[in-house]
């Protein structure tokens, strides 16, 4: 009888855990319906002072903001961070701020989840190739309605600040960082000293592809030197960089080549230059400077470096990549450009911080938006922590650790400037150069402009046929690449008889027609 | 008097009932509630308008999967693979649930058992790499140590089709082998021991002792796992397919299933409607599948039916 009564009263138990989560849930709704409503107050008394200023208004409640950003990884220092952030918020703008952090593995998925379930989320970074799909879905608000409220960012960036409209609505805004993306080299300094080279006899470039000889007859130096060491290893090569050589507006089928000094669309694959680079792997492969696996390897070029027998990488570089490979890697390194700059619109906004429908007030949101990106201050918590505690100012006017701290022991550092809003308005790291700011907009200046620049393609009407010709790249790309297939010629034959099957020449039109179109609105 | 004690045997049963409560409120609501978001699968979904605002757009969403170049290799592919893992799997898992109930020890038998059922839950990803340890180009084991003292030459593993149906259906059922396993143990364990003995009295050999009494004392197990795997035979195991080839282009003619297509082609293009309607495929088509194997089942013996 006594066990009959236990029993009984554990089953109702587990029942009454059950409707306690019900209980939970009912009261969130009460607290979303709660906000809604102030909301709503603020909205119908701040139409009021509507004006083309857009004050800040100290007496009303604060605005919580959602916002969204990079970490390299998750640090116990997070909620200190948070508070810093807000009583710097507090203090300018009258707003309260929820920071999210995320490291880049889970953002792909989390991003669209909480896009999906609406979960509240003022601001958060946006890529490009999720644009158009972004805009379909409703899970972005159109900035164009929102510019006069961010009077600073059109200010610091020109007009890169409009290199994010896609017909005519503005999906966000790009960071302050280099705007293109060429590609180098990375060799081991150590090796490349004892061989006695130096950056400067190089000069590769793709006006003379026997350049690329260069690094043929290094590599051969170094597999004669180390004979048990991979000359190149990593995640990338030359064929496969469609964002350097070309304009690639948007996706990889139909570019503008040559760095988009043309206005025609062509298929970068069926070119000359694509050509020349697969037979380059090629050699490379069957000369055994590449590593074996090298078609199938995952791991980037910086974690072969650092496990330390691997002598080269390819991979994007800027102007202080030598100061972030040997961060990454603890290697010093060299960088050997291959290839010119280009800027095009997708360097300028391949990522951007965009605002979600999800936010109650986009207009308060873009109010801090604005301010992120003249807020050093700002800038300089989300990257390097609590000032005296994580960094501190040297003497070069330069951010670096403080005594008895160092990159193991630091409890939140990032060094994520380049997605973040504007690195320029904070402080530069120790080791790089310390008018690196001024650095940056020299190379700014100085990059070969697209004749596409401010063109976004919008892929909506060719959906279908980007995602399948997205399986036919992944398919051959790598193995053609890396020189890994036996006869090159039928390689590439067959992977562009693929990519026509799946739509090429349709992607093609439509680039074309939609370039055309804009080139005569300019 | 005879509807007291009616009552009296029924409310016996209440704090069983009671029990399944909290597992039948869970399984309605994460199983039965979400079947209405199978329309998305006709819809073009868009967060705004939610599920039940989208636009409907019929079949366009079904026309993207099966209209594509490759339809026919995925679901070839998918097909093959699975009946294979079945016949396989099964064939392995009775043979070593017949080895393991005749070893004497006991403590052996738990270790067994146990060993068995843990490659079951690694993760794929982790045995991609100890398969990529094997295969791989430079340094391994294969093409280093075993295929030098046969004398053959380094293969290309990730590069040659022809070797993967293989290697994949050894790396499923090594990995899943432990699961029935131990389904077969418990169905052989059941098995009266009399009947065993009674044929050594009749001087019946190993063989047709396993073939004329365990065999078909197993017959319902097989049934059941079988009918369960048929309702699955168009899912495929995403990491088997996309994680352990390396996700290797060349490979793709042989390890294209429905689900790696689906994230291949959706992962930069979005599109809820398209992947939904990929599920519902998969799901609509195991469903029929399930009632016809099952009716088949009954009619060559009611018993062994699930339902």
């Amino acid at each position: 009888m006594r066990k009959k009564s236990i029993s009984l009263m554990l089953a109702l138990v587990l029942l009454l855990t059950l409707l306690a989560g019900c209980g939970g849930s009912s009261q969130t709704d009460s607290t979303v319906n709660n906000s809604q409503n102030t909301t709503e107050e603020n909205n119908t008394s701040s139409s009021g002072n509507d004006s083309a200023n857009a004050d800040i208004d100290f007496d009303e409640e604060p605005y919580e903001v959602h916002y969204l950003y990079f970490v390299s990884q998750e640090s116990p220092q997070q909620s200190k961070i948070n508070e810093a952030v807000n009583e710097l918020a507090l203090k300018e703008l009258n707003m309260k701020v929820n920071l999210i952090p995320m490291t880049f593995g889970t953002y792909s998925e989390q991003i669209s989840v909480m896009l999906a379930a609406q979960e509240p989320l003022d601001i958060f970074p946006a890529f490009s190739s999720n644009f158009a799909t972004y805009i379909e879905s409703e899970y972005v608000v159109n900035l164009h309605d929102y510019l006069e409220y961010a009077p600073d960012i059109i200010e610091i960036f020109g007009e890169d600040a409009y290199a994010g409209y896609i017909g005519d609505f503005l999906i966000g805004f790009s960071q302050m960082k280099e705007r293109a993306y060429p590609i180098g080299l990375i060799v081991r300094k150590d090796i490349f000293d004892e061989l006695g080279y130096s950056v400067d006899d190089f000069s590769v470039t793709t006006d003379d592809y026997s350049s690329y000889d260069q690094i043929t007859e290094l590599f051969a130096k170094v597999k004669e030197a180390y004979p048990s060491m991979t000359c190149l290893d990593g995640t990338s090569i030359m064929a496969l960089e469609t964002l350097t050589f070309v304009d690639n507006l948007g996706n990889n089928f139909g570019v503008l080549e040559d760095y988009g000094q043309t206005t025609t669309v062509t298929n970068w694959f069926e070119s000359e230059q694509y050509k020349t680079f697969c037979e380059i792997g090629q050699k490379w492969y069957r000369e055994g400077y590449t590593s074996a696996d090298i078609a199938v390897n995952q791991d980037s070029g910086e974690i072969k470096l650092k496990a330390g027998n691997t002598f080269s990488f390819i991979t994007k570089i800027k102007p202080n990549t030598a100061v972030e490979k040997l961060a990454q890697t603890g290697y010093e390194v060299e960088v050997i450009p291959l290839s010119g700059a280009m800027k095009n619109t997708n360097a300028v906004s391949g990522a951007v911080f965009a605002i979600a429908s999800a936010s109650e007030d986009p207009k308060k949101a873009m109010q801090f938006m604005n301010w992120t990106y003249k807020s050093g201050e700002f800038n300089d918590l989300i990257n390097w922590g609590i000032e005296g505690e994580d960094w501190i100012v040297n003497e070069d006017g330069m951010a670096a650790y403080p005594e008895g701290v160092d990159a193991n022991s630091v409890s939140y550092h990032n060094d994520f400037g380049w997605i973040y809003p504007n690195q320029f308005a904070g402080h530069p790291w120790v080791g790089n150069p310390t008018d690196i700011w001024d650095q940056y907009r020299e190379y700014n200046n100085s990059l070969i402009k697209s004749k596409a620049f401010g063109f976004t393609f919008d892929s909506r009407p060719v959906a279908t046929e980007e995602a399948q010709l997205n399986v036919v790249y992944d398919q051959y790309s790598k193995n053609l690449a890396f020189g890994i297939v036996d006869d090159l010629e039928k390689g590439i034959k067959e992977f562009n008889e693929a990519l026509y099957a799946a739509g090429l020449q349709k992607m093609i039109d439509e680039k074309q027609r939609q370039l055309d179109e804009w080139l005569a609105s300019q | 008097m005879k509807a007291k004690l009616k009552i009296n045997r029924m409310w016996q049963f209440v704090p069983l009932y009671f029990m399944m409560l909290p597992g039948l409120i869970y399984l309605f609501i994460n199983n039965y509630i979400p079947m209405a978001g199978i329309v998305v699968a006709f819809k073009k979904f868009n967060v705004k308008d939610g599920i039940f605002g989208s636009p409907w757009v019929g079949f366009d969403n079904f026309q993207f999967l099966l209209s594509t170049n490759d339809a026919f290799i995925i679901i070839r592919n998918t097909l093959l693979y699975n009946i294979a893992f079945i016949i396989v799997n099964n064939i392995v898992g009775i043979f070593l649930a017949i080895i393991i109930c005749d070893v004497l020890s006991e403590r052996l038998k738990k270790i067994y058992q146990s060993a068995i059922m843990l490659p079951f839950l690694i993760s794929i990803v982790v045995v991609s790499y100890i398969v990529f340890a094997f295969l791989s180009h430079e340094n391994g084991m294969l093409n280093n140590s075993v295929l030098p003292i046969i004398g053959a030459s380094p293969i290309q593993w990730y590069n040659e089709p022809k070797w993967w149906p293989l290697i994949l259906i050894i790396t499923n059922c090594w990995k899943g082998v432990g699961y029935g396993t131990l389904i077969y143990i418990a169905g052989i364990a059941g098995i009266d021991t009399s009947l065993y003995e009674a044929a050594e009295l009749d001087g019946a050999s190993k063989w047709q002792q396993i073939v004329n009494i365990t065999l078909p004392c197993l017959i319902p197990s097989v049934v059941i796992l079988l009918l369960m795997s048929i309702g699955r035979i168009f899912y495929s195991d995403f990491g088997l397919f996309y994680q352990v080839p390396q996700n290797s282009g060349s490979l793709y003619s042989v390890t294209n299933t429905i689900d790696t297509y689906v994230y291949r082609a959706l992962i930069s293009a979005g599109g809820l409607g398209r992947s939904a309607a990929a599920g519902f495929f998969q799901s609509i088509v195991g469903f029929a599948l399930v009632l016809t194997s099952n009716a088949v089942v009954r009619k060559i013996n009611s018993e062994n039916a699930m339902f």
